[in-house]
C-alpha cells in the first residue's frame, strides 16, 4: 500500500477562490426576487397548488444540499482519498442548508393545504399514528431534522477551512486524517471519522422519518418502508450528478488550478453510473413487490401515478435516471468526455426534479398537468437562493481543500 | 503468469513499493525498452497505462455474455410460464414482465460470471501445471517486479537500469 507519509508527487498550489462572472450573482438575485414575487402571488391565487409546488422545490434543493453533507461524511467514514480533490464542491452545497432551515419554517404554514391529516376531523385507524401526525409534533421534528443537518454541514465546512488556514500558515496538516495510527497498532478513526460514522446513523434515521413525514404522508393511509430509501437513492444519484456538473464547469474555466484531473472525472462518472443502478434497483424493487402482492391499499399509490397521463412521467424517470446514464457511462473512454458528462449529470438532475414532481403532484392532480407558472416561479426562487449560497461560498474560499494532507495523493491518483 | 515472456532471456527487478515499480516502468519505457511485464500482488493504479498495454477485450466479451444470459433467462421464463405450462398465479397475466425481471437479471449475472471466468482462463492458457516455477513467491505477497526482456545487447544495460531506479534485487532469467 502507498504510504501517505511519503513525499507526494504533486506540488499543491492554492488555486484560490473561484472568480465567477459578475453577472452570475445578479442573475441569482434576479431569479430569487422574481421567483419570490411569483410564489407570493401563487400562494394568494391558488394556495394548494402553490404549497405542492413549494414542497417539490423545497425538497429538491434540500436534497441537493444534503447530498453535499452526505458525500463529505462518506469521505471521512471510509477514509477515502480519491474524493478529496473535489470535496470543497460538496462542501459548497451544504451552504444552502441555513436557507433550507428558514424554508422549513415557511413550510410549516402549508401543512393545512398539503396534508389531509392536518385538516380538522381527520382520523387515522391507529391512535399511535394519530399521535405521531400531530401538526406541532411534525413541525418540531422537521425543524430538528433540518437543524441537525445544518449543524453537521456547518461543522464539516468549518473544520475543512481550518485545515486550509493551518496549511497557509505553513503548519503541518499531516495530523488531520480521518484515520490515525496510534502507536503503530493498525488504524483507528480520529474524532472526525467517528463523528461521521455517527452522522451516517443519524442521517439514515432522520432522513427516513423526514421522507415519511413530508412526502409519504401525502397519502395518509398508504405505507411503505422503502420510502426513505427511495428518496435517499435519488439524493445519492443527484448528489454525484451535481458534484460532477460543478467539477466539469469549474475545471473548464480553469478555476480548480489543475488539481482535478481526468481520473477524477472517470471516478465520479463511475459513481454516477453505479448509483443510477442503485436507483433503478430500489425503484423497481418497491414497484415489483407492490405489483406482485396486488393489495389494493398498496397498489393505489402506483395506480394514481400511472393512470391519467402520469405513466409517461414514470417512464421518463426510468430513462432519465437509469437507461441513459447506465448505457452511456458504461464505456471507460466516454467518462472523460466533458460534454457527455455534462449532459448525463444534467439529465439526472432534471430526472430528480421530475421524480419529486411525480411523487407529490398526483396526490393533488388526478390528471397529469405540466408545471405551471407558480411551480416554475417557486423553482426560480429556490434556484436563486441555492445558487447564491453555493457560488457565494466558492467565490470566498479556495475551490480545492488545499490543506488536506491527502490532497496530493488524490490529485496524483495513487490512492489504491 | 509470465509463461510466454519468461521463455525468452530477461532481467527481473524486484521492488518494495508500487510507486518505485511505476517509476521503473516509466524509466524503462523512456529508455526504449518494449515488451515489458510487471508482476504485482494487487492491481496498481496507472500501471497498465505506464506499461502501454492495449485496452483489454474482456469487457466486450463480458457484455455479450450478459445479454446472452439475460436473453436466455427471459426466454426460458416466457417459454415455461406462458407456453408449455401456463399457471395462473394470483390472476397475473401468464406473460408478466415485472415478475420475470429478477430471474432475467440473475441469469445474466450467473452466465456472465461463469463464462467470463472460463474465458479468462482459456485466453491466458491457464491450466494445472505441476512443473510451474514462480519467479519469486514474494510477488504474491508484498513485492513488485518488473521484467525486461533482453535482446542481442545482453542483460547488462537492463540490469544497470534496474539498479539505478532502486530495485532491491536484480536477477537474470535465461530462456
Amino acid at each position: 500500500m502507498s504510504s501517505l507519509h511519503e513525499a507526494a508527487v504533486v506540488k499543491i498550489e492554492d488555486p484560490g477562490p473561484a472568480r465567477f462572472a459578475p453577472g452570475l450573482r445578479r442573475f441569482w438575485i434576479a431569479a430569487a426576487a422574481v421567483g419570490m414575487v411569483l410564489t407570493a402571488v401563487g400562494l394568494w391565487a391558488n394556495p394548494q397548488q402553490a404549497w405542492h409546488g413549494y414542497l417539490i422545490n423545497y425538497l429538491y434543493f434540500l436534497i441537493l444540499s444534503l447530498a453535499g453533507v452526505f458525500l463529505v461524511a462518506l469521505e471521512y467514514v471510509t477514509s477515502a482519498t480519491w474524493s478529496v480533490a473535489f470535496r470543497r464542491l460538496a462542501e459548497s452545497l451544504t451552504r444552502y442548508l441555513p436557507i433550507a432551515f428558514v424554508a422549513t419554517i415557511v413550510l410549516l404554514f402549508g401543512f393545512h393545504d398539503l396534508y389531509r391529516w392536518a385538516q380538522p376531523g381527520y382520523h387515522f385507524h391507529r391512535a399511535s399514528k394519530q399521535a405521531w401526525f400531530n401538526i406541532r409534533f411534525v413541525g418540531a421534528r422537521a425543524l430538528i431534522y433540518v437543524g441537525l443537518w445544518t449543524l453537521f454541514g456547518w461543522w464539516y465546512v468549518r473544520r475543512s477551512l481550518r485545515v486550509d488556514d493551518a496549511w497557509r500558515r505553513g503548519e503541518s496538516t499531516a495530523g488531520y486524517q480521518p484515520r490515525r495510527t496510534p502507536g503503530g497498532f493498525g488504524k483507528l478513526p480520529s474524532p472526525v471519522g467517528r463523528l461521521s460514522a455517527g452522522f451516517m446513523v443519524l442521517f439514515a434515521a432522520t432522513f427516513t422519518l423526514a421522507a415519511f413525514d413530508w412526502v409519504m404522508s401525502l397519502e395518509p393511509r398508504w405505507n411503505t418502508t422503502m420510502y426513505g430509501v427511495y428518496l435517499f437513492a435519488g439524493l445519492f444519484e443527484a448528489g454525484w450528478a451535481l458534484v460532477l456538473l460543478l467539477a466539469v464547469l469549474l475545471r473548464r474555466r480553469g478555476m480548480l488550478g489543475g488539481l482535478l484531473r481526468d481520473h477524477q472525472y472517470v471516478d465520479l462518472a463511475r459513481m454516477l453510473h453505479a448509483f443510477s443502478i442503485f436507483m433503478v434497483y430500489i425503484g423497481f424493487e418497491q414497484y415489483m413487490l407492490i405489483w406482485y402482492a396486488n393489495y389494493p391499499a398498496e397498489t393505489v399509490f402506483y395506480h394514481q401515478r400511472i393512470v391519467n397521463g402520469w405513466g409517461w412521467v414514470f417512464l421518463f424517470l426510468l430513462f432519465a435516471k437509469w437507461v441513459f446514464p447506465f448505457t452511456v457511462l458504461l464505456h471507460q473512454k466516454i467518462r472523460r468526455n466533458e460534454k457527455v458528462l455534462l449532459t448525463m449529470a444534467g439529465l439526472v438532475l432534471v430526472g430528480e426534479w421530475v421524480d419529486l414532481y411525480w411523487l407529490i403532484m398526483p396526490s393533488f392532480h388526478a390528471h397529469f398537468v405540466l408545471p405551471d407558472w407558480i411551480v416554475l416561479g417557486e423553482f426560480l426562487a429556490f434556484l436563486g437562493l441555492f445558487g447564491l449560497a453555493v457560488t457565494g461560498f466558492l467565490s470566498k474560499h479556495s475551490t480545492v481543500p488545499v490543506g488536506d494532507p491527502r490532497l496530493a495523493h488524490s490529485v496524483a491518483g495513487d490512492y489504491l | 503468469m509470465l509463461k510466454s515472456k519468461a521463455q525468452q532471456p530477461a532481467v527481473l527487478g524486484i521492488f518494495r513499493t508500487p510507486e518505485t515499480l511505476l517509476e521503473a516502468v516509466r524509466e524503462a519505457r523512456e529508455k526504449g525498452y518494449r515488451g515489458l511485464d510487471a508482476v504485482s500482488p494487487y492491481p496498481v493504479h496507472g500501471l497498465p497505462e505506464a506499461l502501454g498495454l492495449k485496452v483489454s477485450w474482456m469487457p466486450r466479451v463480458t457484455k455479450t455474455f450478459f445479454f446472452v444470459g439475460a436473453g436466455l433467462g427471459f426466454y426460458f421464463e416466457y417459454w415455461t410460464m406462458a407456453v408449455t405450462w401456463p399457471i395462473n398465479v394470483a390472476g397475473k397475466p401468464f406473460f408478466s414482465i415485472p415478475a420475470f425481471m429478477p430471474v432475467t437479471f440473475e441469469c445474466g449475472i450467473l452466465l456472465t460470471g461463469v463464462l467470463t471466468f472460463l474465458t479468462l482462463f482459456a485466453a491466458d492458457r491457464l491450466r494445472p501445471n505441476p512443473g510451474f516455477k514462480a519467479l519469486d513467491p514474494r510477488l504474491t505477497n508484498d513485492r513488485f517486479a518488473l521484467l525486461i526482456p533482453t535482446g542481442f545487447e545482453g542483460p547488462k544495460p537492463a540490469s544497470q537500469l534496474l539498479q539505478e531506479v532502486g530495485a532491491l534485487e536484480v536477477h537474470e532469467i535465461r530462456a
